[in-house]
């Protein structure tokens, strides 16, 4: 109307007013809606932290740059040119080149002193050595039998290189020692360090060389103007190297950078076995069974004694029905804890406590917030279909059944879903009556004892958290409108 | 309501036994079938409330524990005595003694005040704080989210689901959550809001004097019920009151004060006294914050619901548990009448009552 009116007038003030009143409510809307989607993220906030943490493993939490994803840090796997190598003292008898021949050293122990003597020949009954430090000197004659001596011993620092060994049923990974003739190898364990090295027939070329291999962390590296995303092989003082993935045969690449700084590449890396994980720990199937079982009978008991109540409420002109009534609405008022502890010695005195009975059998006997629910929705239906039942012969059972509660329906499924809800996540009932262990307990309880005990371990928490309100979101998504309007009726007519 | 005129035929169905041994008139029989309808709540009333409550009151006057039934002695109110024990010593030292049994509960500049119970006064302190605290602010939270989104913005159902989903999560579950999402150093409050901020990374529930407004935040999750009820209260606003207002020329915020707040009061009386009974019982969020219910540091979490529980369930001391029980009670009542006295002058009823 507005609209039309401003347009077919040719009043311009009028127009330019509507104008105006447009403009301030499209800014308005648009105001508003950033403000609620604000309030929704920051009310969400916590469950999205469920999700991404459950789903992350410890290392990851803990890593300062861990994005909300559950992500990995990209790696690239690294073959350097350099091989890999090993530390090994190589102890074996010494030997003297001596003109072109091989001749073993041997201690030899004159005036209290240990010479290192290198054995030539036996020339009647005399030995003769050359003097390993000093070959050009005069050949030593001795009357030693050479059998009598010790050989010297060396110890030769050496960096063998690491092969992967695989001949008949040795296979490992060995140092090459030395390369003997005739296409035999000379090896060591570098596992077994104090064992002699042994032989093998094989020529070096048998073998495969071990490169130096290492999962480096990519990095985005802005490089002349763009970035690339390039391998952190190690922080220098000033600067960094880094290895091209694409190229990873030249050189490391010397980038002033600092990798604080740098973004890393992250991958997706999500771990649904968190979840298997808590259920092991918490005997999930079991308690959820018990939390199943609570919730569906007492639920059974809240709705059906409910029912009663509230059509014996609204059906029948009792005489004090009001005040009746607001007894049981004040109940409201009155704590648990005050009736709680005389009922727990009781349930004591039957042996109740530790079973499900407490959990169970009050929620026959009604209680406030249904009654009035049910009376509010009750009182709403219309009297003539009872009377017309009625004059059909239905007794107030038969009324009640096939009048009532067809029509009460949503009303009842509400309450229904109300106290499935509230049982499920009720703690402090389960958490007297059935101790605060978990053996037989609910979830609630479950869940407790384990932020308790694995109070470290974030991932398994939440993922237990998530595992824990799973039905009552289920519950609420599916059931929404129910939900959203049964919580109205108990609070419009008050 | 059904009434004596209708139908002479009903007592036909009623049950054959009542029929033979008084003859019932059709209003009897509406009678009786009325009550029996109600036995279920009668029976739960006399087993499950008001049974107890006798035998919790009679309780409360005994030093009855479960572990040692046969020793228990009637010990008049001397619980009662026990939980209002005060001696106030004037002392400028760090130490003083008290009679014998007492222990220093909190001081005040130079006045000690020793009770036999401690732990009692920090709690009642714990739960007022909190009640003081965390009430307006969920109230006020709520009254806005229904304002917000009692709007004609799209999408506005989307965000009425959003706002009251937290409220069908478990307490526990909630309490897990914001264990970590509160965390100092790593919690995401303090990362992605507070830090960027400039608000520094305060340790919401490690330092005492942060736990009362770290759990009002944890509260302030779980406010969807309060806001729909508002909501509904906001839609049944009659629209003329709002044309009127505008023909007057008055602006949001008077139309809010003079229209919108009277005609909604009943719903923030009802939001109040629901609040006030919630928050008195205010426990499985402590509890599992502070392992076993411990109280944090400086019991700093330690509500009276928790030294409740404690004194009942863990030392298995009921009868001063009932004492402890019955005080919260009349507490509650107390400010329940006190709430619904004061409603005369700020609640607003349209029908006139």
């Amino acid at each position: 109307m507005e609209r039309i009116r401003g347009f077919i007038s040719n009043d311009n003030a009028n127009q330019r007013n509507y104008m105006k009143r447009e403009v301030y409510k499209v800014i308005g809307a648009g105001t508003l809606l950033m403000i609620m989607i604000g309030i929704a993220t920051v009310y969400l906030s916590p469950l999205v932290y469920m999700g991404s943490t459950a789903l992350k493993t410890e290392g990851q939490l803990s890593d300062p740059d861990d994005p909300i994803v559950p992500m990995s840090p990209q790696t690239y796997h690294y073959v350097s040119p350099e091989v890999e190598t090993f530390r090994y003292t190589y102890r074996h008898p010494q030997t003297l080149d001596y003109q072109g021949q091989q001749l073993t050293v041997y201690e030899v122990i004159q005036q209290g002193k240990i010479y290192k003597y290198a054995f030539l020949e036996t020339r009647d009954n005399v030995s003769v050595f050359i003097d390993s430090e000093n070959p050009e000197a005069a050949p030593i004659e001795l009357e030693i039998a050479v059998e009598d001596l010790k050989p010297a011993l060396v110890n030769e620092r050496l960096e063998v290189n690491l092969y992967n060994v695989a001949y008949e049923d040795v296979r490992g990974q060995f140092g090459l020692v030395e390369e003997l003739e005739g296409n035999r190898t000379l090896w060591m364990n570098p596992e077994e360090i104090s064992e002699p090295p042994f032989e093998l027939p094989i020529a070096t070329s048998d073998a495969e060389i071990i490169r130096l291999e290492q999962d480096l962390i990519l990095y985005e590296v802005p490089v002349d103007g763009e970035i690339r995303e390039l391998a952190l092989l190690e922080t220098g003082r000033r600067g960094a190297k880094f290895i091209d993935p694409e190229n990873p045969d030249a050189e490391p690449l010397e980038l002033d950078v600092r990798v604080r700084g740098l973004d890393k590449v992250w991958d997706l890396d999500p771990h649904p076995e968190n979840f298997t994980d808590a259920m092991d720990a918490i005997d999930y199937f079991k308690l959820f069974g018990n939390t199943l079982f609570i919730a569906l009978v007492s639920g059974l008991g809240a709705m059906v004694s409910a029912t009663l109540v509230a059509y014996g409420f609204t059906r029948f002109n009792i005489p004090y029905a009001n005040i009746l009534f607001i007894i049981l609405l004040s109940t409201i008022v009155l704590p648990p804890q005050v009736t709680q502890i005389p009922t727990y010695i009781v349930y004591n005195k039957l042996g109740w406590i530790g079973t499900f009975f407490p959990l169970i059998v009050p929620h026959f006997f009604s209680n406030a917030y249904n009654v009035f629910l049910l009376r509010q929705y009750m009182m709403g239906i219309p009297l003539d279909m009872d009377e017309a039942a009625r004059v059909d012969g239905a007794n107030p059972f038969q009324i009640l059944w096939y009048v009532i509660v067809p029509a009460a329906r949503p009303a009842l499924v509400a309450v229904y879903l109300f106290h499935f809800l509230f049982s499920w996540n009720d703690f402090q009932q389960p958490l007297i009556y059935l101790g605060g262990g978990s053996e037989n307990s609910v979830l609630a309880v479950g869940l407790a004892n384990f932020t308790r005990i694995y109070s470290s371990q974030q991932n398994l928490m939440m993922a237990a958290g998530i595992l824990t309100m799973l039905v009552p979101l289920a519950v609420f998504f599916f059931a929404q409108r129910i939900f959203m309007q049964g919580v109205v009726i108990t609070g419009v007519e008050k | 309501m059904a009434t004596v005129q209708s139908a002479p035929t009903t007592q036909v169905q009623a049950p054959a036994v009542e029929e033979k041994r008084i003859k019932l008139t059709p209003r009897r029989a509406q009678i009786l079938w009325g009550y029996f309808f109600l036995i279920p709540w009668i029976i739960g009333f006399f087993l499950f409330l008001l049974g107890p409550m006798i035998a919790s009151l009679y309780l409360s006057m005994t030093d009855y524990n479960i572990q040692r039934p046969g020793e228990t002695k009637f010990i008049d109110t001397d619980n009662y005595e026990k939980i209002f024990s005060l001696q106030v010593i004037r002392s400028d030292a760090d130490e003083v003694t008290f009679k014998s049994g007492y222990t220093e509960a909190f001081r005040i500049a130079s006045l000690h005040f020793g009770s036999r119970d401690h732990e009692v006064w920090k709690a009642i302190q714990v739960t007022l704080t909190f009640a003081v605290i965390s009430l307006p602010v969920n109230l006020g939270l709520a009254l806005f989210f229904a304002l917000l989104t009692n709007t004609k913005v799209p999408g506005v159902r989307l965000f009425r689901t959003i706002y009251y989903l937290p409220s069908v999560i478990p307490s526990v579950v909630a309490a897990t959550v914001f264990q970590q999402f509160l965390r100092g150093q790593d919690g995401w409050l303090n990362v992605y809001l507070l830090s960027p901020l400039g608000l520094g990374s305060p340790e919401w529930l490690q330092e005492p004097s942060l736990a009362v407004p770290a759990l009002t935040i944890i509260g302030t999750w779980g406010i969807g019920t309060t806001m729909l009820m508002f909501l509904a209260g906001l839609q049944n606003v009659p629209t003329e009151l709002y044309e009127a207002s505008q023909v007057d020329g008055a602006n949001y915020w008077s139309r809010f004060r003079n229209v919108t707040l009277p005609m909604i009061s009943p719903v923030i009386l009802y939001n109040l006294v629901i609040g006030l009974i919630g928050t008195f019982q205010y426990f499985v969020v402590a509890y599992v914050l502070t392992p076993r219910g411990a109280g944090g540091n400086d019991l700093s979490m330690y509500f009276y619901n928790l030294h409740l529980y404690r004194e009942a369930y863990v030392f298995f001391d009921m009868g001063y548990a009932s004492a402890l029980a019955w005080i919260l009670f009349i507490v509650v009542l107390i400010v329940t009448i006190l709430v619904f006295r004061s409603s005369s002058r700020w609640v607003f009823y349209a029908g006139g009552k």
